[in-house]
Parts: C-alpha cells; sequence; structure tokens
C-alpha cells in the first residue's frame, strides 16, 4: 500500500525562492478525486508545517471539499470558486473536469493564478503525465521531467 | 496555513460571486456576496456595522444575540444596497 500523500522532496531545490511574475510562492498541491496528494512542493513556506505532512494533505483536500459545498450552495449561478484569501496569503484553486484539484498557495498580491494554474495542468501535467505510458492516474507523481518542468515554468514568467 | 500569523478566512472569489468577510473586534461576523467585479466591499461591511452599531444595539427593544427585526436597520441596509448598486 503506498503511503497516502507521498511528498517529493527536493533537498535544496525546495528552499531556492521561487516567484512567479514577480509574486512570491508558498506552495503547490495537486490532488486526484479521491483526495490523494499527488504532487507537493513547497517554496519558502514562512511557517513550516506543524507534524505530519499527511495530517496537512487531508486538511487542505477536507477543506477544499467543504468550500466547494459551500459555494454551490450559495453561489447564484453555476460555476466553482477560484481564489480563497486570508490577511496573510491567497489559495488558488483550479480543478479539472477529471476531478483534478490544483492549490496554489500565494503571497495576497498575487493577481489572478487561474491562468498559471490552466499552463500547469494543460501544457505540464497532459504532457509529462498524462502522455507517459509509465503513469498510472492513482500514482503519485515521481517524474522528473513533470518537476523540472514545472520549476522552469515558474522560473521563467517570473 | 503557509504563513504564520493568518487570521481566517476574509475573500472568497468564485466564477459568479464574491464573498467578502468582515469580522468585528467583539466576535461578530459579517459577510456580503456580490458581483465578481465589486469594489470596495470592506468599505459596505464597515458601514454596514455603523448601522448595526446604530440602529441594532442603540435599540432598547432588541436583545443580543437574537435574530434582528429592527425595521430601521432593515429600511437603511436596502438604502446601502440601492446606493451601492447604483454607483455601479
Amino acid at each position: 500500500l503506498r503511503p497516502f500523500g507521498a511528498s517529493v522532496a527536493f533537498g535544496k531545490r525546495a528552499l531556492l525562492a521561487t516567484t512567479c511574475m514577480g509574486v512570491a510562492l508558498y506552495t503547490l498541491h495537486i490532488f486526484n478525486r479521491r483526495g490523494t496528494c499527488l504532487f507537493y512542493k513547497e517554496w519558502n513556506r514562512p511557517s513550516p508545517s506543524r507534524g505530519d505532512l499527511t495530517q496537512d494533505h487531508k486538511l487542505m483536500f477536507g477543506f477544499l471539499f467543504s468550500l466547494k459545498q459551500l459555494v454551490s450552495k450559495i453561489a447564484p449561478k453555476k460555476g466553482g470558486f477560484y481564489a480563497c484569501n486570508t490577511s496573510a496569503y491567497k489559495l488558488n484553486y483550479f480543478e479539472t473536469m477529471s476531478g483534478l484539484r490544483f492549490v496554489l498557495c500565494t503571497e495576497l498580491a498575487a493577481g489572478d493564478m487561474r491562468e498559471v494554474l490552466k499552463y500547469i495542468y494543460a501544457n505540464i501535467f497532459v504532457e509529462c503525465l498524462v502522455k507517459n505510458p509509465l503513469w498510472k492516474a492513482e500514482d503519485p507523481i515521481t517524474c522528473p521531467l513533470f518537476t523540472q518542468h514545472l520549476q522552469n515554468y515558474l522560473e521563467s514568467i517570473s | 496555513s503557509p504563513v504564520p500569523g493568518s487570521s481566517a478566512m476574509e475573500l472568497l472569489e468564485a466564477d459568479s460571486f464574491v464573498l467578502q468577510s468582515f469580522d468585528t473586534v467583539t466576535g461578530l461576523k459579517f459577510f456580503v456576496t456580490a458581483e465578481p467585479e465589486s469594489k470596495h466591499l470592506d468599505a459596505v461591511l464597515k458601514d454596514v456595522y455603523m448601522l448595526y452599531s446604530d440602529y441594532v444595539l442603540k435599540n432598547p427593544f432588541y436583545e443580543l444575540d437574537m435574530p434582528i427585526h429592527c425595521e430601521r436597520f432593515i429600511q437603511k441596509l436596502m438604502k446601502l444596497a440601492d446606493d451601492y448598486n447604483k454607483r455601479g
């Protein structure tokens, strides 16, 4: 049985400050429809996660699930949510039709990150993983090509 | 939360609406939903708080923590909303 929410270790690379369009990024999660965290990356996270990362992932997924339900109940028209702010950070969210969820936590000054997340899905995730015959849908992401492209993209638009 | 000292959620943006919240120091929470491109919602919430403290709290018949049925408050609130919608 695979450990739930296996996160990918990057050593020193994870500590490099990554800015995207001059905006500081904190964390990125990718969840599948069942709630498994397929991918997790953090840069420059000012307060490290307390305790277990897997608990963190479960918390994040549960939070998004409840938020989605709330939004669907009070929305006047159809449509999901794409961002939520607190006083300290902004959480950007993108969900694909297949139930894949991308969550990017950035600083408050970040603009609309929907295009960024769409690009990450369409041009990096689909290209490197979906089209990869060795990748199975429920597995955590360990493909170096994916991580390399992701890093390049996020650094290139800063 | 990836950053220390974060408060609760303040703003939620969705495709068809935005939800802004305002917490008072007394523990009261105000929420407003509006169209996606709305501006100055935090000013609106502060105005609502002002109306609340004027027309609800100063109303001798109002009991704390009960549902609000103060007519004046509701009138002023509707006027505030109309003015906001007219201003665009």
